[in-house]
């Protein structure tokens, strides 16, 4: 019921519009088309002011450097070289026209960024008989984090609809990132300290020392008229942060392997970067 | 032999338009709506132009050039503007009678878009009516162009009947109106949208748009030329004139070497500009240009008036103009190789006329003239009358200026006048006055003849004793040669 209330009003408010817009004029039997008197009224203010709204997922890409003191192989830290993940964003926009073909965007986001990443590997544990073993166990990690966005960007149209869009972003860090870490020992008859304890463990934390970032920002759009001043604006934007997610972690210990001793696991370059994908609602003014 | 030439001719005519570089750039009123049809008026003074760039409104406005920058769009005063959509103006050379078209004008219509006339009284574009049912249908009729006389019209419909999309149809000024609109043929017309004709000064250049095939995209120039109702092949009028984008209304300005015309194409200020084309390709024929202000004789005050022009070879009525009611001024167009008066008529003043011999190579001149009428009360004018040589037998050139002087008579019934013969300083002075006093009487004679009342009438010959010039030049004996219409009661 709900959603024929709905086609219904969609369908009255274009009918309107098309009776506003079909009308003869001199210059063409019939009138304009109506994509050109949509294009007009946009282009019949000099300077339009276009204030949105938009949200859409992160596709989060992170990676780092681990470097171990000395070599453990199919180590389950390996889990930690990198990671993706799915995560939501939202974000308030207002855009100035300078010209007919550039203008000037600010936005103000929050921007959410979640990535995991597993790895199965060889690590220490115990048999049913209490004896130390390499068995195969999957280690898993999970961080989220929020910022908030600031961008200032330039925007070119290409067309009348497609432009494409440039600036530089801070990402300020909004509360704790925080961290899942989980094992699970895949090997039967395999567990961590004694028989009868569990095969999985999983521990939560935070990641400490999160930095402001300051990064790049490039997209495409395409702006779609939905009424002579609103506009359905489907957008695609990589979000390049050379700023390191946080600082370097260096002299941590892999000893998850005794037999190779417990060698120092330096984690160095942490990025962050992310693929954006936003659907924006413009309001001109 | 005849094609051959032919083949050479436009093989030249070609060349010299494409050899020529032309350069094409947007004028300065342009806005991001659409700005089109840059009809230029009082010798470029003035373009009226259609532009939607107030809430995608069509509406007519105007701009004027003061010293070389053009002054800021104004929407027209009066009520033309009263509609829906309104534009796509054409107007006469002195700028006082335009056609245009509307959809929904407040005077109501027959169709879909018909076109409308206006005059400017006082300032103000007034007294709209509807052109009827011989030019406007029940469908679209737009884009009306008139001829700088005022006598042919032009304009595009997508009425039935055509040979596909909007043709071009023509019509012709009548005594009852305009002539029943006639397809202008298939040289010009295609099953394609044929639209925007512009006819030149010369009455012979003629432009249009269209959307044919094998043109440079969208709207194209063509260019033909117009003698009687027939015209000459369409050709298109190339780049830089035309682009990928859309082109309409190629309008020549008179004796220059400058075009205006709209265009879609990338560059401007959005949508459909109007740009400037520098040397013009297509200019059209030279011609003579007067223009003056017409003037109380005795305040000096700026007087609107009705400017009749008179081919004297056939004696017809070739235009109707008006001088500015508030500036007085009045600009005509003349032909080359025609013998023409001028005449200024308004109510309550005697008509005044002159007469103007344009040669075949005088091209492209200008001149200033003021003119000053008399009001009739004591009032005193030279009557544009020829006599065969030392005969007082009247030629025919001085039939129209004999009937103004009987319209004037039936129209102002108390008036009595006295016909004033004058010579120039050749002869003796008994014979002048014999010569001079027998002109005038041929006046009363044809006067009479045509139904005025001969008691109304004296007739004097003054010979040689009333020179306006006193000089012994052919110019000066020229001007004292004359027939004088005095009021004297």
């Amino acid at each position: 019921m709900k959603t024929f209330k709905y086609l219904v009003l969609s369908l009255a408010f274009l009918v309107a519009i098309n009776a506003a817009f079909s009308q003869e004029d001199v210059l063409r039997p019939h009138g304009k088309p109506k994509k050109n008197i949509i294009d007009e009224a946009q282009e019949s203010t000099p300077f339009p002011f276009i204030i949105g709204l938009e949200g859409g997922l992160n596709y989060n890409m992170f990676s780092q450097t681990l470097t171990w003191g000395s070599p453990v192989p199919k180590s389950i830290y390996n889990a930690y070289a990198n990671g993706s993940g799915l995560s939501p964003f939202f974000s308030i926009i207002a855009d100035f026209n300078l010209n007919k073909q550039i203008g000037l965007q600010l936005k103000l986001s929050y921007d959410n960024k979640k990535f995991k990443n597993d790895y199965t590997g060889i690590a220490d544990a115990y048999t049913e008989l209490g004896e130390r073993a390499d068995a195969t166990v999957k280690r898993e990690f999970e961080n989220t984090g929020s910022y908030l966005g600031l961008s200032a960007q330039l925007r070119y149209n290409l067309t009348d609809q497609l432009f494409i869009i440039a600036g530089p972003l801070v990402q300020i860090p909004i509360g704790n990132f925080d961290q899942t870490e989980t094992e699970s020992i895949l090997s039967p008859g395999f567990y961590y300290n004694q028989p009868g304890k569990p095969t999985i463990i999983s521990v939560n934390s935070t990641l400490s020392n999160v930095k402001t970032r300051i990064g790049f920002e490039l997209g495409i759009g395409y702006k779609v008229n939905i009424t002579k001043t609103i506009f359905l604006v489907p957008q695609a934007r990589f979000q390049i942060m050379p700023t390191k997610l946080t600082d370097d972690e260096l002299g941590g210990i892999d000893n998850s392997r005794i037999l190779f001793g417990t060698p120092t696991l330096t984690a160095t370059d942490k990025t962050l970067n992310s693929f954006q994908f936003a659907v924006a609602l413009w309001f001109q003014l | 032999m005849k094609t051959i030439k032919y083949l050479i001719a436009v093989l030249l005519y070609c060349g010299t338009a494409i050899a020529q570089n032309v350069d094409v750039f947007p004028v300065e009123f342009n806005s991001s709506a659409d700005d089109f049809n840059s009809n230029i008026t009082q010798n470029g003074r003035m373009i009226y132009f259609t532009s939607d760039r107030k809430g995608g409104k069509q509406q007519v406005y105007i701009v004027e050039k003061d010293a070389n920058a053009w002054s800021e769009p104004v929407q027209i005063r009066g009520s033309v503007n009263d509609g829906s959509q309104i534009g796509a103006v054409s107007l006469t050379s002195d700028g006082q009678f335009m056609v245009f078209a509307a959809s929904e004008h407040e005077v109501g219509g027959f169709g879909r878009l018909d076109l409308y006339s206006a005059e400017k009284v006082k300032g103000k574009w007034t007294n709209i009516k509807n052109l009827g049912p011989n030019v406007n249908t029940e469908e679209w009729e737009s884009q009306p162009m008139i001829s700088n006389d005022g006598n042919l019209l032009f304009f595009a419909s997508d009425r039935e009947g055509g040979y596909g999309g909007t043709d071009i149809y023509m019509a012709t000024k009548t005594s009852a109106g305009w002539s029943k609109a006639i397809n202008v043929g298939a040289n010009i017309n295609t099953e394609f949208d044929e639209m925007t004709p512009v006819i030149g000064v010369d009455n012979n250049n003629f432009s249009f748009s269209s959307n044919r095939t094998n043109g440079y995209g969208g709207f194209d120039i063509y260019i033909s030329k117009i003698k009687g109702n027939t015209f000459s092949p369409a050709k298109n009028a190339k780049e830089p004139i035309n682009s990928d984008g859309d082109e309409f209304y190629y309008y020549s300005m008179p004796n220059t070497d400058i075009a205006y015309f709209s265009s879609s194409r990338s560059g401007g200020s959005g949508n459909l500009d109007i740009y400037k084309a520098v040397p013009n390709p297509y200019s059209s024929e030279a011609v003579f240009m007067l223009n003056g202000v017409v003037r109380d004789i005795k305040t000096n005050e700026p007087l609107g008036a009705n400017i009749i022009i008179t081919d004297l070879t056939t004696g017809k009525k070739v235009a109707d103009l008006k001088s500015d009611d508030n500036t007085g001024e009045y600009y005509v167009i003349l032909q080359q190789a025609r013998k023409y008066s001028i005449t200024a008529l308004r109510k309550d003043y005697l008509f005044f006329s002159e007469k103007y011999e344009i040669p075949k190579s005088d091209k492209g001149k200008e001149q200033t003239k003021d003119i000053y009428l008399s009001p009739i009360s004591g009032g005193n004018t030279r009557l544009l009358i020829f006599f065969d040589f030392d005969k007082s037998t009247l030629q025919n050139e001085s039939i129209p200026e004999l009937n103004r002087v009987i319209d004037f008579l039936k129209d102002n019934t108390s008036v009595k006048i006295r016909l004033e013969g004058h010579t120039d300083d050749q002869g003796s002075a008994d014979y002048n006055d014999k010569l001079s006093g027998n002109r005038a009487k041929s006046v009363k004679e044809y006067l009479v003849s045509n139904g005025v009342d001969a008691d109304r009438i004296q007739t004097i010959g003054y010979g040689l004793k009333k020179p306006l010039k006193n000089e012994k030049t052919d110019e000066a004996r020229a001007i004292n040669r004359r027939v004088e219409m005095k009021i004297v009661e």
